[in-house]
């Protein structure tokens, strides 16, 4: 990305034609996948395997609506994984000590607002680069769980509202993969339809023409990562209904999948470029590919190379057809 | 401590190694055995006796999981045993995360603070190898348990991981009749134990024509193994049987969540899956990688300190428990989290603690 300024209605026209272009790669990638996925094996077509992939998908995609906002920033959020353990082990801490459910919720939504704050703090005030303050923030809440804990999660019980929002049904359809939906009609619409939305890219391309126009771009990062450490608190919810438990390390499996999600959807690493609607395909792709693969019992080696040769390949796509924007 | 038994033990285990020896597998701790060799060529080692106390270091790499918070806890519950505390003038823990660097500086933080002996859990087999070498020449004992060393210069402890996954698999065998469909669900790809385990598996459904394998990876972790799970039985396949190298309570919530009957699983020692096989009946043997090897390894390094000769390698014993044999308080605790770890004792080697005991220690 250059820094020269450039005139919006240019910009905005480039950049939507870019958007469309990656998101519609990821669609196309991820109906040869579902074709691919059906010919293996047809009972994939099932209902029940349906239902099966969206309950999974939901945590990685709501988890990477908060990381599709900050990396069109040109950031990172690397604190989802113990952001993730801290506030599900305090809810369900807080509900087994007597606390009612909205309290218990509400204090692990307190969490993520919190450790989106100081995110934000680091990289719009000290103007620290996310990377290396979010791995921060990451090792902190490691330890304020460690000590909160002492190692093992005390006694905790799961409310009902968690269990059925996690595994629940509602007329024949499950409630996350719903939960999930809604969430993503917010992420779209807010990023396609509010000034926010509007300054997330415009942040990502070129934070000091945003700053200069009269816009705080501080706010837009704060946005941006309190958002994200939410989704981590919901996604973290949602787990914990799924599993009936909370426990060391259960957010370990959140970090780099989501991510991966965001870039396989066609959202630039480095910013500005992108959207939600590339990472609902770049999530069910990564979920069918495990299954997939899974499926085929290719071995995990087979599996970490598939998958790095698509990133690769998209990365690579990508990056060519945003070369005629700079 | 039992040091009648041990040296028993010894002597017995020598001549067990050496019959195990000959139809060429490693030996591993039959029971009324504490310190048993690894194999027949295991050499035996012993170091001029030294009187105590001793300041013992513990290194641990990574500590965010429940497996090391409780073995950190372990090791300081049994250096205050009233037996034990003579001999101890300082015991401290510290963790450094999974970076091979930050292991190294700790160690010889260690070295320089002129400790006795290092008990290691480390972050990776041969990446210590030169601080662990530093470290006996200047004559500090190293005992390294669960992820060992490589190098000779260390005493190794540790549970026969080939054992245990051939302890499940044939468990699956005798449940199924060796024919149907298994669900292997393995750890994490890549490590030394998961190829273990899962090498001795395969040895024994080779055996079994009409047994189907599915290998899928649950990475010890109880959220993804229930994904994963769950994902096998959404594509239709009915499995007859499960063997299970972790995040097994997960692998059961898949199959109620799935509303199948459980079939017999092999699986490691949570008391989630425990707590489950105590409530569902179904057929389970439960054989787990104890947190209590850390005590073990203190107790050989004292032994070593005192001039006893002991195996350079030692192979700990695979605590087991099967649906009849579930215990409330004893092997499984149903007031306790899922993820705890229930074999928090080695009875053979006079390793008993109660879960009280080890979480008031601070981690």
């Amino acid at each position: 990305m250059t820094t020269e300024m450039r005139s919006s209605p240019t910009l905005a026209s480039r950049l939507s034609a870019f958007t469309r272009h990656g998101v519609a790669v990821s669609y196309v990638l991820l109906v040869v996948l579902i074709i691919v996925a059906v010919i293996l094996n047809p009972a994939f077509a099932s209902w029940a395997n349906v239902k099966a992939q969206l309950q999974i998908a939901t945590f990685i995609g709501i988890i990477a609506i908060g990381q599709t906002l900050v990396i069109l920033t040109g950031q990172i959020d690397l604190s989802v994984p113990w952001n993730l353990t801290f506030s599900s082990i305090l809810m369900a801490t807080l509900y087994g000590q007597g606390y009612g459910f909205g309290v218990a919720i509400g204090a692990a939504l307190l969490v993520g607002i919190g450790v989106g704050l100081i995110n934000a703090i680091g990289v719009a005030v000290f103007r620290l680069h996310s990377l290396v303050w979010t791995l921060g923030m990451n090792a902190l809440l490691e330890g304020a769980t460690m000590v909160y804990t002492n190692g093992q999660p005390p006694d905790s019980t799961i409310p009902g509202v968690v269990r059925f929002l996690a595994v629940g049904n509602l007329g024949g359809m499950p409630v996350s993969p719903l939960v999930w939906a809604l969430l993503a009609v917010v992420t779209i619409i807010v990023l396609a339809r509010s000034r926010f939305g509007r300054f997330l890219y415009a942040t990502g391309n070129n934070e000091p023409a945003l700053f200069l126009s009269g816009v705080d771009t501080r706010l837009v990062h704060v946005g941006a990562f309190v958002a994200s450490g939410v989704c981590a608190v919901i996604g973290g919810i949602l787990l914990t209904g799924y599993a009936s438990q909370t426990y060391l390390g259960m957010g370990n499996d959140y970090l780099l999948v989501p991510i991966a999600a965001v870039i396989i959807g066609g959202t630039n690493i480095m910013g500005g470029a992108g959207g939600y609607v590339g990472t609902i395909a770049g999530t069910l792709i990564v979920v069918l590919l495990q299954s997939i693969l899974s499926v085929a019992q290719i071995g995990q080696a087979g599996k970490n190379i598939v998958f790095g040769l698509i990133i690769i390949a998209l990365v690579l796509l990508y990056a060519r057809q945003a070369r005629p924007t700079d | 401590m039992q040091r009648r038994q041990f040296i028993r033990g010894v002597a017995g285990g020598i001549a067990a190694t050496a019959f195990s020896g000959l139809i060429g597998r490693p030996a591993f701790a039959a029971a009324g055995e504490c310190i048993v060799p690894w194999a027949s060529d295991t050499k035996m080692i012993k170091r001029e006796a030294k009187s105590g106390p001793f300041n013992i270091a513990l290194s641990n790499s990574y500590i965010g999981n429940t497996w090391r918070t409780e073995m950190v806890q372990i090791a300081k519950a049994y250096t205050e045993r009233d037996e034990v505390k003579p001999l101890i003038k300082s015991f401290q823990a510290t963790s450094s995360g999974n970076e091979v660097s930050a292991q190294i500086a700790q160690m010889n933080q260690m070295i320089l603070s002129g400790v006795d002996a290092i008990i290691l859990n480390a972050a990776s087999p041969t990446g210590l190898n030169s601080v662990i070498d530093q470290a006996a020449d200047a004559g500090i004992l190293v005992v390294s348990f669960d992820n060992v060393v490589t190098t000779d210069n260390a005493v190794t402890v540790n549970q026969d991981q080939y054992e245990m996954g051939k302890q499940w698999a044939d468990f699956v065998v005798d449940k199924t009749g060796g024919n149907g469909n298994i669900l292997m669900v393995r750890g994490v790809a890549g490590t030394f134990v998961d190829q273990e385990r899962t090498r001795a598996a395969n040895d024994v459904f080779g055996k079994h024509p009409d047994i189907k394998t599915t290998e899928i990876y649950g990475n010890w972790d109880d959220g993804t193994a229930q994904k994963v799970t769950a994902n096998a039985l959404a594509s239709g396949t009915k499995f007859d049987g499960v063997w299970s190298q972790g995040g097994d309570t997960g692998v059961v919530r898949a199959f109620q969540q799935a509303g199948l009957d459980i079939p017999p699983i092999a699986g490691e020692a949570e008391n989630g899956f425990r707590k489950l096989a105590s409530e569902l009946k179904f057929p389970m043997l439960s054989i787990g990688q104890s947190p209590a090897l850390s005590a073990l390894s203190i107790m050989v390094a004292l032994d070593i300190l005192q001039g006893k000769e002991t195996p350079q390698s030692v192979s700990a014993p695979l605590p087991t428990a099967t649906t009849d044999t579930l215990k409330s308080g004893e092997n499984f605790f149903p007031e306790l989290p899922d993820s705890f770890f229930t074999p928090i004792s080695i009875p053979v080697c006079g390793l008993d603690f109660t879960a009280e005991q080890i979480l008031k220690q601070k981690v």
